[in-house]
């Protein structure tokens, strides 16, 4: 059982003595004022992807996995990093944007994207000012990783970032058209209009939560951290990224007419149970285990493939 | 090969110095340049920002637009007034230390931008609802009131108020999606210029070793 001398002592070794190191100096007291800016929207980031995940959103899946990978790499190499210590302007520079996020972030309070923002400064400002400008190409993957979760809503990023590259409603449109397609080819009278799948007997509209982007996000990213846990080769992981979308894509059309066949056939019930949170766990369960086997096929074509050119 | 045949080699006095004429020449080319360029900036911006209005929300997405659109012009300004006066350390290290703060504000006010823009389409938004609602309203009195006329059946009115919806809902994305292209672009001069800003004045406050 630890004593409370004990707990004194760690807390003592863990807390107290690096606090009383950093309040020595400038630069240890400026580190400390933009962590206080951390520690006051970790709360709020925490509570985020906290209430997400139990209601059956992956966000939260993809930030740990990224901090996860961040925290490996970082780990792996620590001992190359704690002797470099920050030129003269690059302290000067990283103590300019602690200061400036730390003093804008009152200000910024009214959403979280902001503080958001300001906290990406201000973590940048202190590696900048204890390490130097040169820990970011060191550390490539983390500063990557660990730039994205800095904001917890990624489906928003990746829907800003969709919609603006791509026609208005183009991939709506795009899986009405394949679902109507696939419909008529098993018999059913469906027709595409615009966003809605239509029938004699009524329409569905596909909405952008039924496009399947998200899902196609998450099972590239689950491929991509894949192939960096086990090491694989740029193009191999280009391809486990490739196919994942692929499959999701054309998964979501069968899942489209699920959907829309209940609404229109089936009844209110049926309906709310494929679109709701038991049809898509359904869902994310069968297009595992195809990408598990597509991707096992694949891997085990390769050797061959490369036996064949030798 | 002997020294006199070059008559640059032949004068170790010449070659010794820093600085050549044409070195000297090149520098105040810079400087003119680069002057003329951060002036023009100053004068943009003067005129645009004038009446100064910071507190309404079309002055500020305007001036920062087009400010966005212009800084790559302040930037090579900076960029040669900096190379003119790089010996010259008594105003080197002040000019390094205002490109930084000028680059850390670029940085910080795309913040600004993005808040500004997320208002923007929000009113937008609204606008085209308030209007979607208002015709939905008059359909429904059509639907309910007596004097059908024998082409506005119920039916037809329940079609042309689904593409309505649907019309307003394109009529929202492309707004949407426009104020989005015009923050992503103000947003994208920001940084970039910015973080060039800040490149600058760190090379500027560097040590020669």
């Amino acid at each position: 059982m630890p004593s409370l001398q004990g707990i004194h002592q760690t807390t003592s070794k863990w807390i107290v003595r690096p606090l009383q190191v950093a309040l020595k100096t400038n630069h240890g007291r400026l580190v400390l004022l933009g962590l206080t800016a951390g520690l006051v929207y970790f709360p709020m980031w925490f509570e985020y992807l906290f209430s997400r995940a139990f209601r059956g959103k992956i966000g939260w899946f993809l930030v740990i996995s990224m901090l996860f990978l961040a925290g490996l790499e970082i780990w792996s190499k620590r001992k190359s990093s704690s002797n470099n210590i920050a030129s003269e302007e690059d302290r000067l520079l990283g103590h300019m944007l602690i200061i400036s996020g730390v003093g804008l972030f009152p200000f910024c309070r009214f959403a979280l994207w902001p503080q958001a923002v300001l906290w990406l400064l201000i973590l940048t400002g202190i590696a900048m000012s204890t390490w130097g400008l040169g820990i970011f190409s060191r550390f490539l993957t983390p500063t990557f990783f660990i730039g994205l979760t800095v904001y917890p809503r990624i489906g928003l990023i990746s829907r800003f970032a969709w919609e603006l590259i791509t026609p208005p409603q183009f991939l709506e449109k795009t899986m009405a058209w394949g679902s109507a397609l696939a419909m008529r080819l098993v018999g059913f009278s469906a027709a595409q209009e615009g966003v809605f799948i239509t029938f004699p007997e009524g329409a569905v509209e596909v909405g952008w939560g039924c496009n399947g982007l998200d899902m196609a996000i998450t099972i590239a990213a689950a491929g991509l951290f894949m192939g960096l846990l086990y090491k694989q080769k740029r193009s191999q992981m280009v391809w486990l990224i490739a196919v994942a979308v692929a499959v999701t894509l054309l998964a979501n059309i069968p899942r489209l007419m699920i959907v829309t066949v209940a609404h229109v056939y089936w009844g209110e019930g049926w309906f709310k149970f494929w679109h709701g949170f038991w049809g898509g766990q359904i869902f994310s369960g069968i297009l595992f285990t195809i990408y598990y086997y597509v991707v096992e096929a694949l891997t085990s074509q390769k050797p061959i493939e490369e036996k064949a050119a030798k | 090969m002997s020294s006199l045949s070059n008559p640059r080699l032949s004068n170790p006095n010449r070659t010794s110095e820093p600085q050549t004429i044409r070195d000297l020449i090149g520098k105040k080319f810079c400087l003119i340049v680069g002057l003329t360029c951060i002036a023009g900036f100053i004068i943009d911006l003067f005129v645009l920002a004038t009446p100064l209005n910071p507190f309404t929300l079309e002055w500020r997405i305007n001036v920062l637009q087009q400010m966005g659109d212009r800084s790559i012009v302040l930037f090579f300004g900076i960029a040669l007034l900096l190379y003119s006066i790089f010996e010259q350390k008594a105003i080197k290290r002040p000019l390094s230390l205002v490109c930084l703060a000028i680059g850390v504000a670029f940085v910080l006010s795309c913040v600004l931008i993005v808040r500004d823009s997320i208002i923007l389409q929000n009113q937008a938004i609204q606008t085209i609802s308030t209007q979607e609602q208002q015709i939905q309203s008059q359909i429904e009195q059509a639907q309910s009131s007596p004097e059908l006329s024998a082409q506005a059946t119920p039916e037809n009115l329940q079609v042309v108020s689904q593409q309505l919806g649907a019309q307003a809902t394109t009529v929202k994305q492309s707004t949407r999606q426009s104020i989005a292209k015009a923050a992503t672009a103000s947003v994208g001069n920001f940084l970039v210029v910015g973080v060039g800003l800040i490149g600058l004045g760190r090379l500027g406050l560097k040590r020669v070793r």
